[in-house]
């Protein structure tokens, strides 16, 4: 057990740390840096949908819980207040 | 702050995980993975697999899962670019889904080295710490509230992805298309999750690209 945990940290870490040694070797051109600027929205996009159907019980309590930080994020509330309020919210709604 | 936003959002999940692993791990071995492996889903995976997959399976699909830390460890570094090699290399190793969406959104002048580390290192804390805490408490805590925790980590994505589309919408347009993209790509029979996440987020990005090239975006 302890060796296949050994091998699942070096098959996660080497995917992580090959950037370090790429980047800085050479100059990217201007399109990459484009890319690399849309890259932490679709990623957020990704990651969020669809996910989301199956964060809680059912679907439907996720889109509420999902709608609901979307309302706190409009309105400016604090990222971590955010977290909590939702995880407050979806636990009330379970209810 | 940062830090310990994310790790807020890891706390469900964190427990969630130690009580997942008890009946299939000791204490030890489900620290050392939390501590080793630091991927929430690839955890998951991992134990979901145990009792059906061999060793070797195991190790492919968490590496194809957890391949889409490429892509954002090298925003990371891309964004660091100024600091040395080991500096780089120890936060790269850090790099998780939610670390890197969090200091993504940093602004220039965030972009220091103890600023990241910071950051990363209060988030691995609470995911190592939580993770023992779920499996040694666990059972005590209400049903109610781990189920609802699920939202955190969603919550945290959506709050971190609202303040990009109020610089900018074409930041949310980029983020639909991805959700679409991911959605698509997890109807097609076979293609692995891990393989449809890099998939789409690249896809997505490069969308974005073309629609600014296109001068779509105003």
């Amino acid at each position: 057990m302890i060796l296949l945990i050994a091998a699942l940290c070096a098959v996660t870490i080497i995917t992580r740390i090959l950037p370090a040694f790429i980047v800085g070797k050479f100059s990217l051109p201007e399109w990459i840096i484009t890319y690399l600027n849309y890259i932490p929205y679709a990623a957020l996009g990704v990651l969020i949908f669809p996910g989301i159907l199956t964060a809680v019980e059912q679907p439907v309590y996720g889109v509420f819980g999902g709608i609901f930080a979307v309302i706190l994020a409009v309105l400016r509330v604090p990222l971590f207040f955010i977290v909590l309020g939702s995880i407050i919210f979806v636990y009330i709604i379970m209810l | 702050m940062d830090g310990m936003t994310i790790g807020m959002g890891y706390l469900p999940v964190a427990v969630a995980f130690g009580i997942t692993a008890k009946p299939l791990l000791s204490f030890f071995e489900t620290v050392l993975m939390s501590f080793m492996v630091y991927g929430g889903a690839s955890q998951f995976l991992a134990l979901q697999m145990l009792t059906s997959s061999g060793a070797l399976a195991i190790i492919i699909a968490v590496f194809i899962l957890n391949s889409r830390h490429f892509v954002m460890a090298f925003k990371v570094n891309y964004d660091l670019k100024h600091e040395s090699f080991l500096k780089r290399l120890i936060l790269s190793s850090y790099v998780t889904d939610e670390s890197f969406a969090v200091t993504a959104n940093n602004d220039e002048d965030q972009h220091t080295f103890t600023n990241y580390f910071v950051t990363f290192f209060i988030a691995y804390t609470f995911w190592v710490a939580f993770s023992a805490v779920g499996y040694l408490a666990g059972e005590w805590m209400s049903e109610g509230v781990i189920l609802a925790s699920g939202i955190a980590l969603y919550a945290l994505f959506i709050a971190l992805l609202i303040p990009a589309v109020r610089v900018h919408y074409k930041y949310g347009i980029v983020a639909v298309l991805g959700m679409l993209m991911h959605y698509v790509l997890n109807i097609i029979p076979f293609v692995p999750s891990g393989i449809a996440i890099v998939a789409a987020i690249l896809l997505a990005a490069l969308l974005g690209v073309i629609l600014e090239r296109l001068e779509v975006f105003n």
